[in-house]
Parts: structure tokens; sequence; C-alpha cells
């Protein structure tokens, strides 16, 4: 817990994570050094990236290998705003890169082009 | 003299009959198999096995008795040069006698064409461990088994994460497998979700009937079996009884809130998170509007219309509201509520770049356009306004 204390999260803060995802309690510092990493890479700052892993606990007992990939696969398909993506939707991040492609098929399928099709996950609440 | 030492032992009449049916007990072998018992129950009892636990070794496995102590110790060494510390290769004794059935020399090709079929070897540690009769599977069987889930697209990882926490899935065949996948299909979750669903849950493999099984509390409250299998496919972690108390917990505070039922059903289908978050944190953000003295019917609505603003800290709230206050925007915010997911960042943008154009005045909800509406009217796309 010393890498998210360090990080400016105060002990309720992180208490009430724990509460919500009591696998963080096993997690190693060095992997949430790892996701916080992988965030700040995308270009979000240390507030945002405080209240993205407040909101979505879940984030921080995934795979950092896992998060790395979901990312380039959001990019691969075309989106390029993943600060305002993931500030607006942090749900985001606990998809697997199968899943985020396969609802991004969905809506291309229900007639929406590419562009729609991205749009539609910053406007729309999707997990 | 053997027989005696039985009975000292504290072994029933019936019990000496078993073992005297597995070992050949005569004047010449008398002595050696009392030399025998005694000096493998000392070396048991110095590493924690019980009268009771050698008792039962002993009745599992009769041929121990006529095994030498040495013979036992090199079986024990090999696991040690596995890996298994000497409290985990005696616990799985008492659980799996059968393991001093194995000679030394096929332990180690057991141990290996288990590292062949993917598992690490501190999975196998923790595997064996929990699970010793692995060592008697036949390795073509486990494979069979294990090709299903890869081919279906779980990753080696995956596969060795569901064994590690649920070793008991070993036992499931190769048909039951594929009929648990396909009707988990049935129910209406992808290949994605059931991978999701099964890497959290791999007790999912083996019931029939999870939505009873996990979630009547949920069908008495008033979610039908769709509710739960779109929650289950937004929250795959949702399985876990420790979460059951919490989602019981959470309802009581939505309600005592103003939550009507029909307003939580619909609130917890659209943002299952909320089961999860610590109610005081939610409560807090709600809260924070009604101190504001907003209408505690409209904060309702907005909650149950943007479910995603319980994702957001009070710090992000605060500035998102900040922001609709000084650009007089509260009351469209009340009026619609799922705008507020636009981050106030990129509103901020939006915001600058109409005033600059001097365009804002007469345009203002313009802000909340989505990106293919506001780039046809303004001929600017999101990441050339971020750009700016």
């Amino acid at each position: 817990m010393d890498a998210l204390i360090r990080y400016g999260l105060s002990i309720e803060e992180i208490q009430n994570m724990m509460d919500c995802n009591e696998e963080i309690s096993n997690v190693l510092d060095s992997s949430i050094k790892r996701i916080i990493s992988i965030l700040k890479n995308i270009g979000l700052s240390d507030l945002e990236i405080i209240s993205i892993i407040e909101g979505n606990p879940f984030i921080l007992s995934r795979d950092y290998e896992e998060i790395d990939r979901l990312v380039s696969c959001i990019k691969k398909l075309g989106f390029n705003d993943l600060v305002n993506l993931f500030n607006s939707n942090p749900y985001l991040l606990s998809l697997s890169c199968s899943k985020f492609e396969d609802i991004f098929n969905q809506k291309i399928n229900e007639g929406l082009n590419k562009e729609e099709a991205i749009s539609y996950f910053y406007y729309n609440l999707v997990m | 003299m053997f027989l005696e030492y039985l009975e000292d032992l504290g072994y029933s009449d019936v019990e000496i009959k078993t073992i005297s049916k597995s070992v050949s007990i005569n004047p010449l072998t008398d002595s050696n198999l009392l030399y025998n018992i005694k000096s493998i129950y000392k070396f048991f009892s110095n590493n924690g096995i019980s009268n009771n636990d050698f008792k039962n070794i002993t009745l599992t496995i009769p041929f121990i008795i006529s095994t030498s102590l040495e013979n036992i110790k090199s079986i024990i060494k090999e696991y040690k040069s596995l890996g298994f510390s000497n409290t985990n290769i005696f616990t799985m004794i008492k659980e799996y006698p059968y393991l001093l059935e194995f000679p030394v020399s096929t332990i180690k090709t057991k141990y290996d064409s288990l590292l062949e079929l993917g598992f690490s070897k501190d999975n196998l540690v923790d595997i064996i461990s929990n699970y010793p009769s692995i060592l008697r599977k036949d390795n073509s069987t486990l494979k069979k088994r294990i090709n299903i889930y890869l081919n279906y697209g779980f990753s080696m990882e995956q596969v060795v994460k569901i064994h590690c926490l649920y070793p008991s899935l070993f036992e499931i065949q190769s048909n039951m497998i594929k009929n648990k996948l396909l009707s988990l299909e049935k129910h209406g979750f992808n290949n994605s979700d059931i991978i999701s669903l099964i890497s959290y849950n791999p007790k999912l493999l083996l019931e029939d009937d999870f939505i009873n099984t996990y979630f009547s509390y949920l069908i008495r409250y008033g979610y039908t079996e769709l509710d739960i299998i779109n929650i289950m496919k937004k929250i795959p972690f949702i399985i876990n009884e420790r979460i059951k108390e919490r989602i019981n917990y959470n309802i009581k505070v939505l309600e005592n809130i103003g939550f009507t039922r029909d307003n939580i059903l619909l609130v917890t289908s659209n943002n299952p998170y909320l089961f999860l978050y610590s109610s005081d944190d939610f409560s807090s953000k709600i809260n924070y509007f009604l101190d504001l003295k907003y209408d505690k019917d409209k904060v309702i609505n907005l909650f149950l219309k943007a479910p995603v603003l319980f994702s957001y800290n009070l710090n992000t709230l605060k500035l998102k509201f900040d922001f609709y206050k000084e650009n007089d925007l509260v009351d469209y915010i009340f009026d619609n509520p799922n705008k507020s997911i636009i981050n106030t960042n990129f509103l901020n943008k939006r915001l600058s770049y109409l005033k600059n154009n001097n365009l804002y005045d007469d345009n203002k909800y313009d802000l909340f356009l989505d990106d293919i509406s506001f780039n046809k009217k303004y001929k600017i796309t999101r990441y050339e306004l971020e750009e700016l």
C-alpha cells in the first residue's frame, strides 16, 4: 500500500478502495506502480489517475500487461483521446481487449460507422 | 509382536485384520515388520503426523509397512527437490497417502510432464499441495481438458489461474467442460464474458443453477434473470459471499437515501459497481448535492440517469458542478443527466473555442453535442480541439 500512500491517497481513500476490492491488499507495490505508469503514459494527470482508481479500484488488481494490451487495442481501433475516454468512464479499464472489441463491433453491427462507434464511447456509459 | 504393536497404537480388531490381509505376517517377517513400523511411526510422528493420521495412512496403503524407512525418505527427498516444503509434503501425505506409492523415478517424470502442460514450478507446488491426486491423473486426459479451454479462448495464464484457485477442476470431464461452456452461452453470455466469468469464478463450471445458487436474494428483491446476467457481464467478480452482504447493505442505504425499489433495480443494473462501493462513499456524493440545497428528487434522478457519477470522486464531482454553475448549466444538466459523462476539461476546450469564435452565447448547449454533430456544425474534431 506504500505505493498508493506515496502517490497521494489518504488512508481513508485506500480503505474505501480495499473495501470495494479486497484483492488490492495482495497486489505488489511494483504492480501498482506499473499500472500508474501506464496511465501516466496515456497523458493522465496524477489527480485524474487518483480519481480513476478510486472510481474503479478493480484496475489495481488487474495484470498490468492486460491493461497495456487493452490500451494498445483501444488505440488500434482508432481512439486517440484516451485521457478524456478514461476520465469519463473509468470502468472501461476493467474490460479485456476482446470484450472492448466485442462492444465496438456490436456498435458497427448496429449500423454505426467507425467514427460514430468511437464517439459512442465518449458519451455513453459502456461497461 | 507386530500385531501387538498395532494394538498398542490403538488399531481396532477390524483395522488389524485389514493390515494382516495386506502384509505377509509370519515368524520370519514379524520382526522386520515390527522394526519397519516402529521406525516409520517415529519418523512420521517427528514430522507432525498424529496417531490417527498414521493409522489412516497405513490403512489406505498398507504396503507402506513393508517398505523400508530409507525408501520413504528418498521419496520425500524427491518432493523436496521439486520445491515442496517439509510441511507441504506431510500435509499432502496425510490427505493423500497414495503419494508414497510413486517410486522416486516416476515422481520427477510426472512433475515434468505437468510442467510441459504449461504450469510453472510455483503453480505446481500450489496445485499439487492442494490437490495431490493430480499426480495420478493421466497426462493425455489432462492435456485434452486444458486444450478445451485454450481452444475456447482462455490464455494459458487463465487456465493455470483457475486450476490454482480451484484444483477440483481437474476432475471435470471433457464433455462436462464443453457442456458447461455451451450452457453459459445459452444464458446469453458471449465468449469473452464466459472467459471473464470463469476466470473470476471457476466454480461456475460445477454449478448447474448458478442464478439460484448465488443470486436468489436478488431475485427476491425484484431483479430478473436477465438483469442478473447483465450484471454478471459487467462485474464478473460479483459471485462472493462477502459481496452479498455488501450488496444487501448498500441496497438498504440507497432506500434510506430515498431511492425507490424500481430506482434501485435500474441504477444498479446500469452501474452494478454501486453494489461494491462503500456506502459512506456514495452517500457522501449524494449528500454533497443535497447540502447544496438541490431538490432531492432531482438529485436522485441525476444519479439514476447518470450512474457513472458514482465513479467520480467528490473532488471531480465538485469540479464538474463548479463548471456547470459558472456557466449557468446546472439546470441543463439536471434535465439532461446523461451529459454529465462528458469530461469537464473537454467541455472547457469547446467553451474556449466557441467563445473565441463568438459562437458561444447563441449555442451554449452545443457544448454537449456528440463528436459527429459538433464536427459537422463547427468543422473541428475532438483531436483538433485537444491540440489547440
